[in-house]
């Protein structure tokens, strides 16, 4: 299964601390150099094996789509899959000039009968006319095609890992290969965002469809987690699935897919993270050949709307073949906020191990939960975004019996300062989560990546452990009491409805 | 640290870099297909110490300074393939719970603050077919981290809180396996395969959970956790000196013991060649696999059906990402898995997910690939894309110290020679097309193929039975089994008392001094074929012989029961009975009336009076009936008017896991003075598995005991 990307029920934990002590070492030897048209590389070498991991992230993701293409950046994702002019297309049948025209004669295929089909009665002589022409122009256009050389030629040469996430903030791409392919890397990667074609555009979005319905419309827990940001938002595209809403994905162009990539997949808003078993001079000869080829754009702005401040708790309630379910989400600031450091401290003490306070409420105590945590940072980190709650009822238990049990731990954290003791295993954890995470080569790109990418400063990986450090149990109490509150809390239940 | 040349990979990195010589710099982009690659680098894998203590214990060592921390991790032979079909669950709750229920030093309490103030981790758990423990502490807190393992797998306490808290975890997981379309069609698609009593496919039940004590754990764990049954891996930043000591100061006086390992139980594919549903009304896309039985990884074919499956559903250019989902569009998920299993058969499996509309053709154009590599073999292009793939991306295999000692050990536990990735890559080397399709039309079988849907069919594009002949899977959950009141005195005499009527109307003494019954009877076996008819003999000399004879369709199937062991004859052959028949015919032996009914008063039986229920709309009266010994108990029910017993229900093992087992007698008739049931209809979860018509029946004949005697 491939391109999996997170737009399911994953917690993307905010920000995860680093620690100082012993490891400038690592950050001594993380190498930053920027290219003349912005693009920024991070290299970190390490050559205990011969492979070296690649990580592209580019700060652009669902919150950058407008009215009406939502799941555009997604679908662009899979698209950078699909090749260049002379990747990914027939070479047999003529290559990418034979190839062009039958596109073109496609999306025309495609808008006519599209058009008919959205209409309230469509006109059956005409429906059939026009499926028939799109299917003819469709099976054309394939056969001009090779549409997955690209992945093949990663695949052939031993790349790993091969893969790409679409986020609300920003979309990721990312494989490892064995040391001696570095050059394979630089080419296929700048010549997809350099010359990417367009191509399989009508059936990729059918595979993403499918994806929708496999993530979200078939599964309960993703119909709860799209409803929630539905209601916990109602301005900010924070409120918009990630994977984009159905009549969207169905209706959206290939121009509009183009437009997209024209205007934010510009060197300035990319960073690229290389960790292994290179030679940073060769990496740096390597990026002006392959990288500085591509022009230089307009880095993107913040997006301009503001969730405004909440003013009542909001509900929604869905009634599932399923066992119940409770998220309860309250607004917080960004990884930009001075607590952002704070969050974190509270939901590890909330939610990591067994001597979590949730756990041990709900889980090992009161016995009502099989699972309880709450987290900072969901959908994204970028902008104000939800510190949520999950609990997963055990058996014969409600949510209300959870909510109230989790409400119970809000309020201890409101009206009572956490003991030095747990501050200190927080902070001992944290260091220790660190230290871990510098064992993988790709973990580490990712990382330099994320935090280059959203805190515009890699280094960013190590100061957060002194701001961690920085957290005192004052600091605890006042930012619950700011953000627990009723007013600013979004509630979403499944409720189980007898199976059929 | 002693390492080793990786001489293979040199070998490969010779044959597969071309130019690699007369490689220059480039200094423009050129395109990937212009592209020189130099030589990959020389690959060192680690060699790590393996020692064992006197006491049997096997320990692997490797330093790794890269990092400040240290790990480990632990095999043990034992799995959830070795608990009793009525208590699945033990292992899995075994394995959580001797963590979680702390040691006899600590409470699980205690380990939790103790080991989280530290940034500490230790865990345990038992999977199919072994246990385990992981251990991951910073590098001061090693002896922390050695001790707490071994205190752990040598003393744990399993607290009666933490059980419960297991338990509650495994019902809740019962509760909610049907909320997720996935989740359910992985399993009951390897339900189908190896069918839902196998210990590779079965799961618990609310009841199996139930069924489970706190002495089963003490047990389960005596027995299989022995030093001499186990394997210990540490990794990371230590010296070997000191590690060894380490090692040595808490696990060197675990005393050895006798291992009794139960025989690996070889998987039977019951489900090949058929077609399944499961109906989901609150989903828009489909559920599919398509998948036949499986192989092993030193299977001599394995090396080629990975490249076969590679080629297959193996990655972004294999064929059926390329033919279902890249030209199609019917599918974001879809993909082949060779499944192999170490010493047992792993299930192979094509699956993926499409819109209810296009269901069948997804089906059809798995089914239809398929075919098409079985039939026509696999190309070069196939086999270059497959086999580069593998070869280029090997050295990922030993890229973690931890991924080294960890298949290392593996190899060992389940006695794979040390070598075998080495041999396997070389096979790989090897490899021809000719090769792989010979492997494939060895293995692979378009004609044995299950199918499993789960999906909601009032939005198929065409009826499932345009598949073939449909079964239809039923995956409600059983309830939790009934709770029955205590055997007070005087629900006991009172029991007792309907089964004296009983007893009277059976024929009193003369039903008493029953020795043997002869039994000529006519059957209707109702299955998932279909309806079968066979005739046969019964013939039972109490207390505990049986012999069994019954003619079908397919032939002739002899089986006794002498009261020690059991055989069984039929046209596949001579073997041993099969546990679940010894089990029924012992069943039917203790339960017997004669017996029951000549043993009110010893005990050996306590009966006692339940409740009023009706039997084919007659009033009855339920007399629990439990066999002290075996903890097993039966309720009867007693015609209210006529005194006679009318039904037997029972919770047994059935082919499809635990299931209601119900008995209708009817139609008494009077045999030289004493009452039988002429008519005996089965039931199995309500739906009738058999009905037995006696055509003559025979008591106290004086039966030759030869006919128990295995042929």
């Amino acid at each position: 299964m491939k391109r999996l990307i997170s737009v399911a029920l994953v917690f993307v934990l905010a920000a995860a601390a680093w620690a100082q002590d012993g490891f400038k070492d690592v950050e001594k030897q993380v190498v930053e150099f920027n290219l003349k048209n912005g693009l920024k590389f991070l290299v970190l070498p390490r050559h205990e094996a011969p492979v070296v991991s690649f990580h592209t992230y580019v700060s652009i993701g669902a919150v950058n789509e407008d009215r009406g293409i939502t799941g555009l950046a997604h679908i662009f994702e899979h698209l950078a899959f699909k090749g260049t002019t002379d990747i990914g297309t027939n070479e047999k049948t003529g290559g990418y000039a034979k190839e062009k025209p039958s596109l073109e004669t496609l999306d025309k295929a495609w808008k006519a009968f599209y058009n008919e089909s959205i209409k309230p009665k469509p006109d059956p002589g005409l429906f059939a006319k026009y499926k028939m022409e799109y299917d003819t122009a469709l099976a054309r256009a394939s056969r001009l095609n090779d549409s997955e050389e690209f992945g093949r030629v990663i695949e052939q040469n031993g790349g790993v890992g091969l893969n790409a996430t679409t986020g609300a903030d920003a979309t990721q791409y990312f494989y490892s290969l064995p040391s001696n392919k570095i050059e394979l890397w630089f080419s296929l990667e700048s010549a997809r965002f350099y010359d990417p074609i367009i191509r399989d555009f009508y059936k990729e979005k059918d595979v993403v469809m499918e994806e929708r319905r496999m993530r979200t419309e078939s599964n309960p827990i993703g119909k709860l987690i799209e409803e929630v940001l539905a209601v916990a938002f109602k301005a900010h595209p924070y409120k918009d699935p990630v994977v984009g809403h159905m009549a969207d994905l169905k209706g959206i162009t290939r121009t509009e897919a183009l437009s997209f990539y024209r205007k934010y997949y510009v060197p300035e808003n990319m960073t690229i993270a290389i960790v292994g078993d290179v030679d940073v001079n060769e990496v740096k000869r390597l990026a002006e050949i392959y990288f500085g080829r591509i022009p230089a754009g307009q880095k993107t702005e913040q997006v301009r709307t503001v969730e405004p401040p909440q003013i009542g708790e909001r509900k929604v309630v869905l009634h599932e073949q399923s066992q119940p379910i409770l998220l309860v989400g309250y607004k917080k600031g960004s990884a930009l906020d001075a607590d952002d450091a704070v969050y974190d401290v509270i939901s590890d003490l909330l939610s990591s191990g067994r001597t979590s306070r949730l756990y041990k409420s709900l889980v090992r105590d009161k016995k009502i939960a099989v699972q309880a945590g709450g987290f900072s940072g969901f959908p994204g980190q970028r902008y104000p975004n939800l510190f949520l709650f999950l609990a997963v009822p055990a058996q014969g238990k409600s949510n209300d019996t959870c909510l109230a049990a989790i409400n119970d731990e809000i309020i201890k954290l409101k009206t009572e300062l956490v003991s030095d003791e747990e501050l200190k295993a927080i902070k001992t954890r944290q260091r220790a989560n660190l230290i871990r995470s510098l064992g993988s080569n790709n973990g580490l790109a990712r990382q330099l990546t994320f935090y280059q990418g959203l805190m515009d400063d890699w280094r960013e990986m190590f100061k957060s452990l002194d701001k961690i450090n920085a957290v005192k149990a004052e600091d605890m109490k006042r930012v619950a009491e700011k953000i627990f509150q009723p007013n600013n809390c979004t509630i979403g239940t499944i409720e189980p409805v007898k199976n059929n | 640290m002693k390492k080793i040349r990786f001489f293979t990979l040199l070998v490969l990195s010779a044959v597969l870099t071309v130019s690699a010589i007369a490689q220059k710099k480039s200094t423009k982009p050129l395109h990937y297909k212009k592209l020189q690659y130099p030589k990959l680098k020389e690959i060192t894998i680690p060699e790590p110490m393996r020692y064992e203590l006197p006491n049997g214990l096997i320990v692997y060592l490797l330093e790794d300074h890269t990092l400040p921390t240290i790990a480990a991790s632990v095999m043990i032979h034992t799995g959830a393939r070795f608990e009793p079909a009525e208590k699945i669950g033990l292992a899995g709750i075994t394995g959580q719970v001797m963590r979680t229920g702390g040691t006899t030093a600590k409470t699980g309490d205690q380990l939790d603050e103790l080991l989280e103030r530290h940034a500490a981790s230790v865990e345990t758990f038992i999977g199919t077919t072994s246990g385990g423990a992981r251990m991951s502490v910073l590098k001061e807190d090693a002896e922390l981290g050695v001790s707490t393992l071994a205190d752990i797998l040598r003393n744990p306490a399993f607290r009666d809180d933490k059980i419960e808290l297991s338990k509650i975890q495994f019902r809740s997981g019962i509760s909610r396996r049907n909320d997720q379309v996935m989740q359910i069609a992985s399993r009951e698609f390897t339900k189908l395969m190896y069918g839902g009593a196998s210990p590779y496919a079965r799961t618990s039940e609310y009841e199996t959970i139930d069924n489970i004590t706190k002495q089963d754990l003490i047990d389960f764990h005596k027995k299989y956790y022995l030093p001499n049954n186990t394997m210990l891996a540490v990794w990371g930043d230590f010296e070997p000196g000191a590690m060894k000591g380490l090692v040595e100061k808490y696990f060197a006086d675990w005393a050895k013991g006798a291992i009794a390992m139960p025989p690996v139980p070889q998987p039977r594919f019951v489900g090949v060649g058929t077609v399944n549903f499961i109906r989901k009304t609150d989903v828009n896309q489909s559920q599919i696999y398509v998948g036949e039985m499986g192989g092993k990884l030193n299977d001599p074919e394995s090396p080629m059906l990975n490249l076969a499956d590679q080629a297959l559903g193996g990655g972004f250019a294999s064929r059926l990402f390329v033919k279902v989902r890249t030209q199609q569009g019917l599918a974001y998920a879809i993909g082949s898995s060779w499944g192999e299993g170490y010493d047992y058969n792993g299930l192979f499996r094509m699956n993926g997910s499409t819109k209810s509309g296009t269901t069948i053709k997804m089906v059809n154009s798995i089914i239809e690939e398929f075919k098409n590599i079985v039939e026509k073999g696999i190309t070069e292009d196939d086999l270059k894309y497959a086999k580069e793939s593998y070869l280029n991306s090997y050295v990922f295999q030993f890229e973690s110290k931890a991924s080294v000692i960890n298949k290392l050990m593996s190899l060992e536990f389940f006695s794979y020679p040390k070598d075998y990735y080495q041999k396997q890559l070389k096979e790989i080397q090897g490899a021809t097309t000719k090769a792989v399709n010979e492997a494939i039309k060895k293995r692979w079988d378009p004609n044995k193929l299950a199918i499993l849907v789960v999906g909601n069919d009032a939005e198929f594009d065409k009826e499932m039975k345009t598949l073939g002949s449909v079964r239809t899977i039923d995956i409600t959950i059983p309830a939790p089994p009934e709770k029955f009141p205590d055997a007070t005195a005087e629900l006991v005499t009172k029991g007792k008392s309907v089964l004296q009527k009983t007893l009277t109307a059976l024929g009193g003494q003369k039903f008493l001094d029953v020795k043997d019954l002869s039994q000529s009877i006519k059957m209707n076996i109702s299955s998932q074929m279909g309806e079968m008819e066979a005739t046969g003999e019964m013939i039972a000399v109490l207390p505990d012989k049986i012999f069994a004879k019954m003619s079908a369709a397919f032939g002739e199937m002899t089986m006794a029961w002498d009261g020690k062991s059991g055989w069984m004859n039929s046209p596949m052959g001579a073997q041993e009975m099969p546990a679940q028949q010894s089990e029924s015919f012992q069943r039917q032996l203790t339960f017997n009336p004669v017996m029951v009914l000549k043993n009110l008063d010893s005990p050996a039986y306590t009966v006692w009076y339940y409740k009023e229920d009706k039997v084919q709309d007659r009033p009855t009266g339920i007399v629990l009936v439990k066999h002290n010994a075996t903890n097993k108990t039966i309720k009867w029910f007693v015609d209210n008017e006529s005194a006679l017993l009318v039904k037997t229900a029972s919770r047994e093992r059935t082919p499809a896991g635990l299931g209601m087992q119900e008995t209708i007698m009817d139609d008494y008739k009077d045999v030289g003075g004493v009452k039988f049931p002429f008519k005996l209809i089965s039931m199995v979860d309500g739906k009738k598995s058999q009905e037995i018509t006696l055509i003559s029946m025979k008591i106290n004949s004086g039966v030759k005991e030869d006919v128990f005697k295995k042929p």
